[in-house]
């Protein structure tokens, strides 16, 4: 079987510095990979060049069998949909011609929508429960209900691979549990990668299936969520104390050093 | 259907009412621009004599033709001068909407990459070099066509291909505008003649409309006008941003290069025809979004009616406003558009409350 996404020794540079320097990882179909890592450690460069979004200097990203520089504008965009860290709310928009937009990649260009988009629109619209909100202005949506649409009008690319960066973004603690659900539900029920970055540690143990350190553009440490939450691996790359507690099974992660005595 | 799919709808997609709406606009300040003006032909009288004019075996529809004065200045004086208004100021609406699609920015005009400074600098050479200061017709309006593209091109080319955002192309406007209205000024250093007539010219008037002048620029305001209006659909998508609308699948720096050219190509033309004709490419798209909403599908199409019978009604007022003289258009589309503008704007505030 063909993985989702294939990165390998990918290097991105702006001028002399390296952003992201030879890294290289996979994920499966229906797997949960996140990417943690300090500020600026280039998990958005990571994300944006897994989903085409901007130029590479080096090594290849591979999209369900396909290398990314063969592929045009469309193509790509059926392979891998992208829910950015902070959306741009058209004005006036409603939050179903919202969604409706990420059926761009599946019909010509000029082509008016078709019957069977607005049946899959309509369906994430259900799964994601946000058909009372259809007709609402997606930018007078509170800020749960907009992360949801803007998933919604990923998810209606019909994409094998998920990109989300930061997601939960601007959300309080129900609301980021309620977007990460969505998507949980959805790699579950339609068994897509995803790929995501978050800064909430814990949360990242959680919900993702392998976690993968990134520091100063390379991956310091790729593993499931107990092997790379380790208070000695985040001590040395984010520079600071933590303890990391075992609560059945999730490590959680407690900013500040051990309690002693 | 469930609530969701049938939701797809409303908001974007163009309505025939608004068309027949904004048809009905056109065509009745079309009757009006025939009808007024030093001489009253009544608009019944030109119904009629259309009506008759229309053979459908030997029944003239009960239409009766007009005097022959009637039919001399109706036909021949005002019809070429009312359908150039037409064309002028539905090129320049759509252009102008079209620009902020693309730029996302509701300020930008078709003028935005440097257009008037290119038309000007154009006029300028034809009136100063070649007219030796006087105004040759025919000519002007190609070198101001020829000056708004190069214009345009300098531009894009200053720019650079790899540029990053409309930002940049903004900037590059900027500059190259300001290089073309230096050399326009020191070519018009020469004579004070020329200054008369360059800017009796740029300050726009359908005055000198003919069938002629009005074929050789028709091509181009139909492609242009056609290019854009079938961009629409793309220019809501690109609504979400470059690197979003990318995401998408849109090919963003290929629509935003098309739609630029098409704009560009339809204000050059409308320009070398009528002059600098300023404020209908911001007003009317701006009126249309505040009536129907953001959607360009609904934008542009509506704005090519509006500004197409925007501009005829501005003609009518500058041809009688002042006994016995001609406002320049540019002054009427402003002192005229601003006003309805601002009732537009409060109308629309009315309803959000």
């Amino acid at each position: 079987m063909t993985s989702a996404l294939e990165v390998t020794s990918l290097t991105v540079r702006v001028g002399d510095r390296a952003l992201l320097d030879g890294v290289s990882l996979t994920v499966q179909q229906g797997e949960w990979l996140t990417v943690i890592g300090p500020n600026g450690a280039g998990k958005t460069t990571l994300v944006h060049a897994a989903a085409g979004l901007r130029g590479i200097d080096g090594g290849t990203v591979t999209l369900s069998g396909h290398d990314l520089k063969g592929l045009k504008d469309r193509a790509r965009a059926s392979l891998v949909a992208y829910v950015p860290q902070s959306p741009v709310v058209p004005e006036g928009m409603s939050v179903a011609e919202y969604v409706l937009l990420g059926r761009v990649a599946h019909r010509p260009l000029l082509r008016a929508e078709t019957p069977h988009d607005r049946a899959v629109v309509g369906a994430v619209l259900s799964r994601l429960e946000l058909d009372g909100l259809a007709q609402r202005s997606v930018h007078t949506l509170s800020g749960g209900e907009r992360q949801r649409a803007v998933v919604a009008r990923a998810l209606v690319q019909e994409a094998p691979l998920l990109v989300l960066d930061e997601p939960t973004t601007g959300l309080d603690l129900r609301h980021q549990l309620e977007v990460l659900e969505v998507v949980a539900e959805e790699r579950r029920s339609r068994h897509i990668a995803v790929v995501s970055t978050l800064h909430d540690l814990t949360l990242a143990g959680r919900f993702a299936d392998r976690l993968c350190l990134l520091d100063a553009g390379r991956i310091v440490r790729c593993g499931a969520p107990a092997e790379v939450l380790t208070e000695a691996t985040l001590r040395t790359h984010y520079g600071v104390e933590v303890t990391v507690v075992d609560v059945d099974g999730t490590p959680v992660v407690v900013p500040g050093p051990r309690a002693r005595g | 259907m469930s609530p969701a799919s049938r939701g797809a709808r409303p908001g974007s997609a163009l309505r025939a009412w608004h068309v027949l709406a904004a048809a009905a606009f056109a065509c009745v300040a079309a009757l009006v621009g025939l009808s007024v003006g030093a001489v009253h032909v009544p608009i019944a009288a030109i119904l009629g004599d259309i009506a008759w004019r229309i053979h459908i075996g030997r029944d003239h529809l009960g239409g009766q033709p007009m005097g022959q004065v009637d039919s001399v200045i109706v036909w021949t004086l005002r019809a070429p001068r009312v359908v150039l208004g037409l064309l002028v100021g539905g090129t320049l609406a759509v252009a102008g909407g079209a620009y902020q699609g693309v730029f996302r920015n509701p300020l930008a005009d078709p003028y935005l990459l440097g257009i008037a400074a290119g038309a000007g600098l154009g006029a300028t050479i034809a009136i100063v070099v070649i007219g030796g200061g006087a105004n040759t017709p025919g000519v002007t309006p190609i070198f101001a066509f020829a000056g708004a593209l190069v214009a345009v091109v300098a531009t894009w080319l200053v720019a650079g291909r790899g540029a990053t955002g409309p930002t940049t192309l903004i900037l590059a406007g900027i500059a190259v505008a300001s290089m073309f209205a230096a050399v326009q000024t020191l070519l018009q250093q020469s004579s004070s003649l020329a200054v008369r007539n360059v800017y009796y010219w740029l300050l726009g008037s359908l005055a000198g409309a003919t069938w002629s002048g009005i074929a050789s620029v028709v091509p181009y305001m139909v492609v242009s006008v056609a290019v854009c209006i079938s961009s629409a659909r793309l220019l809501d998508v690109l609504s979400v941003g470059e690197l979003e609308s990318a995401s998408l699948g849109l090919p963003v720096v290929a629509v935003r290069t098309i739609v630029i050219a098409a704009a560009s190509l339809g204000a050059a033309a409308a320009v070398a025809a009528a002059g600098l004709i300023g404020f209908v490419g911001i007003v009317v798209p701006h009126a249309v979004r505040l009536l129907v909403g953001v959607s360009y599908r609904r934008i542009l199409v509506l704005s090519m009616f509006g500004g197409a019978g925007f501009l005829v009604l501005a003609d009518v007022l500058a041809r009688i406003a002042v006994p016995d003289a001609e406002l320049p258009i540019g002054v009427v589309t402003a002192i005229l558009g601003v006003p309805f503008f601002v009732l537009v704007l409060h109308v629309r505030r009315l309803r959000l409350r």
